[in-house]
């Protein structure tokens, strides 16, 4: 309890006859601020950070060693990381490993899902989704169930051999060989410079990150968009 | 207009509670029937109680919890919706010892959406601010050694960015 029974006994009287709302300003004047931890325990403190948004818990965590160890519990964060991936297109791989806090892995999650430089493991643990632009002549166009607007779309999948294939039915695929390889090319120790997907020696494909964490790649000729497998058992994407 | 006390009919039957400083109150037992703690007690004791003895709630406390629970007595209607809601905001606009102790009431009798309320009132008072914002409102002391703060910063930054 926040006061002794004297104390308050003597803080009600000295307002005995103060109208309720000037006895409310007085007590806000004259009040005592105090942690809420401290007054009102561990469980309905986390009770309180519940009801925040992630960013605010971990403001607080900052607060005190106290807020800290509730701020960081893992009963708070795995439902925050929960709310984090609903939704999201692909599950970062290091948001698995065994052994790190919930919050941990929430912070890892968020960095993952602000990365644009794309590795090969992004390329290979995903399907994409393939399509040709207006550009192309329409003899292309006319292959492409996205632009006819009727069938699944043609699909390409990366192989850690630096390979990549089709479906097997799939009519703009001449079977061919196919490669990949991704430049990066840095200016400095940090600031990348260049950035792109080389696939055979077609036009360097430019790398985007989407709000739903899913990937795309496009030149003038065609797009790529990673297909959302955010179920995949033990995640996607690199481990570092 | 019918007031809005008697909403049900089994609602008139009273109930007497006494505070932690033995002062006594007779309320519907609808509205007391909205703490958890309290109807278990209710069905445990039957008809026979007396006075249900709540030792960890003052008197003070106990008409503050008691007010929102006459409130709450009934189901809101929608036309109420609006007219509730800032009936529960006024509710829990107090000042800080009384927050605390109306929440650890709410905690003790277990009266879920109170809890959930004031819960709410607390977490907005720790919204959006800043570790020195939320030590200011609250007068607690930084214990953290630089090293340490610096070390959460590094491991959060996607949070103080």
């Amino acid at each position: 309890m926040a006061l002794s029974e004297s104390q308050k006994k003597q803080r009600e009287k000295q307002k005995k006859r103060k109208r309720e709302r000037g006895q409310k300003e007085e007590d806000e004047e004259k009040e005592v601020l105090r942690d809420p931890l401290e007054v009102l325990g561990t469980d309905i403190m986390l009770r309180i950070l519940c009801n925040l948004d992630a960013r605010s818990v971990a403001l607080s965590l900052l607060v005190s060693r106290g807020w800290h160890s509730v701020a960081s519990s893992d009963r708070l964060w795995s439902s925050k990381c929960e709310e984090l991936w609903l939704g999201k297109a692909h599950i970062p791989r290091l948001s698995h490993i065994r052994g790190l806090s919930k919050l941990a892995i929430y912070s890892l999650s968020v960095i993952d899902g602000k990365r644009t430089r794309i590795m090969k493991d992004d390329l290979c643990d995903h399907v994409w989704e393939f399509h040709f632009n207006k550009a192309v002549p329409e003899y292309w166009l006319n292959l492409d169930p996205y632009w006819r607007g009727s069938g699944p779309l043609m699909r390409r999948y990366f192989h850690p051999d630096g390979s990549q294939t089709a479906d097997p039915g799939d009519k703009v695929w001449g079977g061919h060989e196919s490669c990949f390889s991704i430049v990066t090319s840095f200016i400095g120790e940090r600031t990348i410079r260049e950035h792109y997907v080389r696939i055979n020696r077609w036009p360097r494909m430019f790398v985007f990150r989407k709000q739903d964490w899913s990937w795309g790649m496009y030149n003038h000729l065609c797009c790529y968009s990673s297909i959302p497998d955010a179920d995949k058992e033990g995640g996607t994407g690199p481990l570092f | 207009m019918a007031s809005s006390t008697s909403g049900s009919s089994s609602s008139s039957k009273v109930v007497k509670i006494r505070s932690s400083d033995n002062e006594n109150f007779e309320v519907e037992e609808a509205a007391a029937a909205r703490s958890e703690t309290i109807k278990k007690l209710l069905e445990d004791v039957g008809d026979d109680a007396d006075v249900i003895p709540l030792p960890n709630v003052d008197a003070k406390t106990l008409v503050k919890v008691m007010e929102w629970c006459k409130k709450h007595m009934d189901d809101v209607d929608e036309l109420n919706k609006e007219e509730m809601k800032t009936w529960d905001a006024e509710f829990v606009d107090m000042d800080q010892s009384c927050l605390y102790n109306v929440l650890l009431a709410a905690n003790f009798l277990n009266i879920k959406e109170l809890l959930d309320q004031l819960t709410q009132k607390v977490a907005d008072m720790i919204k959006g601010k800043s570790p020195e914002e939320i030590r200011a409102t609250f007068n607690i002391k930084n214990d953290f050694t630089p090293e340490e703060e610096a070390e959460i910063r590094k491991q959060n930054a996607w949070a103080f960015e």
